[in-house]
C-alpha cells in the first residue's frame, strides 16, 4: 500500500484530498444549514441540489470563499447577508475540467474578486495589494502557464496530473510597482480551496512558472493534508526566521515553506535529468536547483529546531527530508 | 422569513477550516480574529477562462 504521506506527487492521492475537502464543506454545509432553518432565509431545494453537485463533482474555490463568508455572517448574527450568501452559494455551477486561467475580477465590481482578494490578503501583518492585470500583461502569463505545463507534461507528468487534479482555478493578478512596498509572486489560502493567484507579471520564463505551480499547487496539498488537523503544534504567535521571506513567520508557515521548497527542487530536477532543456533554461534550471537545495536546509534546520510536529506534520517532512538528502 | 428565538451559535468544532492558516507567499491569519472586510456587490460576470 502506497504511504499516504508520501513526498512524490500523486494525481490519486490529490483526487481523494479533494472529495474530502467537499465532503467537509457539505457536512458542515449541512449542519449550518439545520442549525439555521426557520432563522435565514434560503432555498433547501437548492441547497440540497448543490451538495449534491459538490459530492460528485468538482467544487469553485468560490463556494469555499462564500462558505467562509457564511460562517461570520452567521457569527455576526447578520441573518440577510446570510441569506444573500446562501443563495449565491447554492447557485453556484460545478466547474468545468480545470485548471482554469482567469483573470482576477475586479474587486471594486465582482464580489468573486473582492472575495479572493480578501481571503488572500486575510494576513494583517503582511500588506500587499491585489489588482486585475492588465490584458496584455494576464496575455503573457497565460503563455507562460501554458509553456510550464508542456515541460511538466514532458518531464514530469506525475506532478502535472497531481497540479491538475488539485486545481480548479489559477487566477492572474498583480501587486503594486512601488519598489518600497511589499508585492506577491504567488499566493494560496485555505480558503480559497482549490485556486492559486499568481502575479501575472513574473518574468522568469516557462521554468520558472514550473517553480511556482510546483510551490503554490504544494501549498493546496498541505491544505488538503491538514483539514482534518494541524501540520505543527506551535503557538501561533512564535516567530521564526523564514527561507523564503525577508520578516519572520510563524512556524506554520516556515513549515509551509521548507515543504514546497523540496517539491520546487524536485520540478527543477525532473525538468534537468529529462534532458528537455538548453541553453539559457538549463543554466537557469542548475541555478534555481541549487538554490532551493540552499533555502529548503535553511528552512529545514528551524523547522527540526524549533517545530513542534504533529504526526502527520512530521510523516510529510520526514518525505521531504529524505528526497532532499537524496537528490541534493 | 420567521421571526424565532432559535439559536444560530454555531459550534466551532462542526466548522469546516476556521483557524486553519492562510500560507504561502500570503501569510497566516485566523478567520475568526481577522478583520472583517464587507464584501461589495453581488458580481457574477468573470472573465472567460482558459484550460490548461
Amino acid at each position: 500500500m502506497r504511504d499516504f504521506y508520501a513526498f512524490a506527487p500523486d494525481a490519486q492521492r490529490a483526487r481523494r484530498l479533494n472529495r474530502r475537502m467537499r465532503s467537509d464543506l457539505a457536512r458542515s454545509l449541512r449542519y449550518i444549514a439545520r442549525q439555521v432553518h426557520g432563522v435565514v432565509d434560503f432555498s433547501p431545494t437548492r441547497l440540497n441540489q448543490f451538495l449534491a453537485n459538490t459530492r460528485h463533482q468538482p467544487a469553485s474555490p468560490h463556494a469555499f470563499c462564500l462558505y467562509h463568508d457564511l460562517v461570520l455572517a452567521l457569527d455576526a448574527e447578520n441573518y440577510p447577508a446570510a441569506a444573500k450568501l446562501f443563495r449565491e452559494l447554492t447557485a453556484l455551477r460545478p466547474p468545468a475540467g480545470g485548471p482554469r486561467l482567469i483573470a482576477l475580477p475586479n474587486p471594486k465590481k465582482f464580489s468573486t474578486g473582492d472575495r479572493y482578494a480578501r481571503f488572500i490578503t486575510s494576513d494583517s501583518t503582511a500588506d500587499f495589494q491585489i489588482h486585475p492585470p492588465s490584458r496584455d500583461i494576464a496575455a503573457g502569463c497565460r503563455k507562460q502557464i501554458k509553456d510550464a505545463f508542456a515541460l511538466l507534461d514532458a518531464a514530469d507528468p506525475e506532478l502535472a496530473a497531481e497540479i491538475r487534479a488539485l486545481l480548479v482555478e489559477i487566477v492572474l493578478a498583480v501587486g503594486t510597482e512601488d519598489p518600497k512596498k511589499m508585492t506577491f509572486d504567488g499566493a494560496s489560502a485555505f480558503m480559497l480551496w482549490g485556486a492559486i493567484l499568481i502575479n501575472a507579471r513574473r518574468r522568469d520564463g516557462a521554468v520558472g512558472m514550473v517553480q511556482m505551480l510546483a510551490h503554490e499547487s504544494a501549498h493546496n496539498l498541505l491544505y488538503g493534508f491538514c483539514a482534518d488537523g494541524p501540520l505543527v503544534m506551535n503557538d501561533p504567535a512564535e516567530r521564526f526566521p523564514s527561507p523564503l521571506r525577508v520578516d519572520l513567520r510563524p512556524m506554520e508557515g516556515i513549515y509551509h515553506a521548507t515543504f514546497v521548497l523540496a517539491r520546487m527542487h524536485r520540478a527543477v530536477k525532473q525538468l534537468i535529468t529529462s534532458g528537455i532543456l538548453a541553453g539559457g533554461e538549463l543554466d537557469k534550471a542548475r541555478k534555481d536547483l541549487a538554490e532551493n537545495a540552499r533555502l529548503f536546509f535553511a528552512g529545514e534546520q528551524v523547522v527540526l529546531r524549533h517545530g513542534k510536529l504533529s504526526p502527520m506534520g512530521r510523516s510529510l517532512m520526514r518525505g521531504a527530508s529524505r528526497y532532499m538528502k537524496s537528490a541534493a | 422569513m420567521k421571526k424565532t428565538t432559535k439559536s444560530t451559535k454555531l459550534d466551532k468544532s462542526k466548522l469546516f477550516g476556521f483557524n486553519q492558516p492562510s500560507s504561502g507567499k500570503a501569510g497566516s491569519k485566523t478567520l475568526f480574529t481577522r478583520p472583517m472586510i464587507g464584501s461589495k456587490g453581488i458580481g457574477s460576470k468573470t472573465p472567460p477562462p482558459v484550460v490548461v
